[in-house]
């Protein structure tokens, strides 16, 4: 049976020129209707939950509250656990300045104490030895075993003293090198902790 | 011994053995430094039979200074070079007319000469050196260690 004549979209039997006895055949695969798929049921969206707002502390300020700042809070989302232990962890922990170190300090000292013996040695043993200072000085022949075992000590040590200055001031500058961040300005105990946005480094 | 060992820890040990290494090693190379000087005095020291000839030669006089002189020269080439010490510092010579002469500085010609280079190390110091890095590394790990006790603040 030819279904021409009516209008594809629609079923025939509510056409115009629709007839049950003739057009029967036609009509009955119209009533095996496809069976639409199912939609996928769409995920659900998060939970709605009214946050409740802070109590007003004033209630002058309560009164100047806009009207729609209940509304606004009622429709944030809610904060989840996670969240708000990734607030607690992001707290304002900034590292300390390694010159807070007591122990880089007191190497610091050290160094350059240790350089300024060595060379202050060194050069008064050379004077001791090479220009007589021994007997210049005013040192009894008695006295001068102990001034050239001195000259003997400052001659053999000092170097060495200076080296070791240089070398300790070379680890404390690679220890703060190793020590220093290049986020946050570090801690000062008289200052407190840095704003964030005061960032210099 | 050992439990004493432990509440020192690493850092105390290592300190410890600093502290006994380098003040070791100072009285290690005091006792070298008096040795040397020991060995010069007696290389520049005239015997008595010396001195009778000297005396009788009439020039005892300039030898007292010229002692101290050489005394101290042969301390710092002995430094300086790191050779041995000389036994003697001088000569006497007593010439076919009597007259006697006193040469210094004949002990140069076998003079064994490592180095003219002024400073040198010398393995007598490094017990004191290594005390003192032991000292100065350990004070570095104690800065490793050290926490900010500020509530803000992270090492």
């Amino acid at each position: 049976m030819d279904r021409a004549g009516f209008d594809p979209r629609y079923s025939p039997e509510f056409q115009r020129g629709f007839d049950p006895a003739v057009h029967e055949e036609i009509a009955a695969p119209t009533e095996q209707h496809e069976h639409v798929q199912p939609r996928p049921i769409t995920p659900v969206p998060e939970p709605i939950m009214r946050r409740i707002p802070p109590a007003p502390v004033d209630a002058a300020e309560g009164s100047e509250q806009s009207a729609t700042a209940g509304a606004d809070d009622m429709f944030r989302p809610a904060e989840s656990p996670d969240q708000e232990r990734s607030d607690e962890e992001a707290a304002p922990v900034v590292p300390a300045s390694p010159w807070r170190n007591p122990y880089l300090v007191a190497l610091s000292v050290a160094g350059l104490v240790l350089i300024a013996g060595g060379v202050g040695g060194f050069r008064w043993s050379l004077k001791q030895v090479f220009s007589g200072a021994v007997y210049g000085s005013g040192a009894s022949e008695g006295g001068m075993p102990e001034a050239m075992i001195a000259a003997q000590l400052a001659w053999g040590l000092s170097p060495l003293l200076a080296l070791a200055g240089v070398l300790t001031l070379l680890g404390v500058f690679f220890f703060v090198a190793w020590r220093w961040s290049p986020q946050r300005r570090f801690v000062d105990d008289d200052s407190g902790a840095a704003p964030p946005g005061n960032q210099s480094d | 011994m050992v439990a004493s060992l432990r509440r020192l820890g690493l850092i105390g040990m290592a300190i410890t053995a600093g502290v006994l290494l380098l003040v070791g090693g100072i009285a290690v190379a005091a006792v070298d430094a008096q040795l040397r000087s020991d060995a010069a005095t007696a290389a520049v020291t005239l015997t008595a039979e010396e001195r009778r000839q000297l005396e009788e030669a009439g020039i005892p006089e300039s030898v007292g200074t010229d002692t101290g002189y050489f005394r101290r020269s042969l301390i710092m080439e002995n430094l300086s070079s790191g050779g041995d010490m000389p036994e003697r510092a001088f000569e006497i010579h007593e010439m076919e007319d009597g007259n006697v002469s006193i040469s210094w500085g004949g002990y140069r010609a076998e003079y064994t000469v490592i180095s003219w280079g002024g400073w040198q190390l010398q393995p007598i110091g490094i017990p004191a050196f290594t005390g003192l890095a032991l000292i100065i590394g350990a004070v570095f790990a104690g800065a490793a260690r050290w926490q900010s006790r500020h509530p803000l603040a992270r090492n």
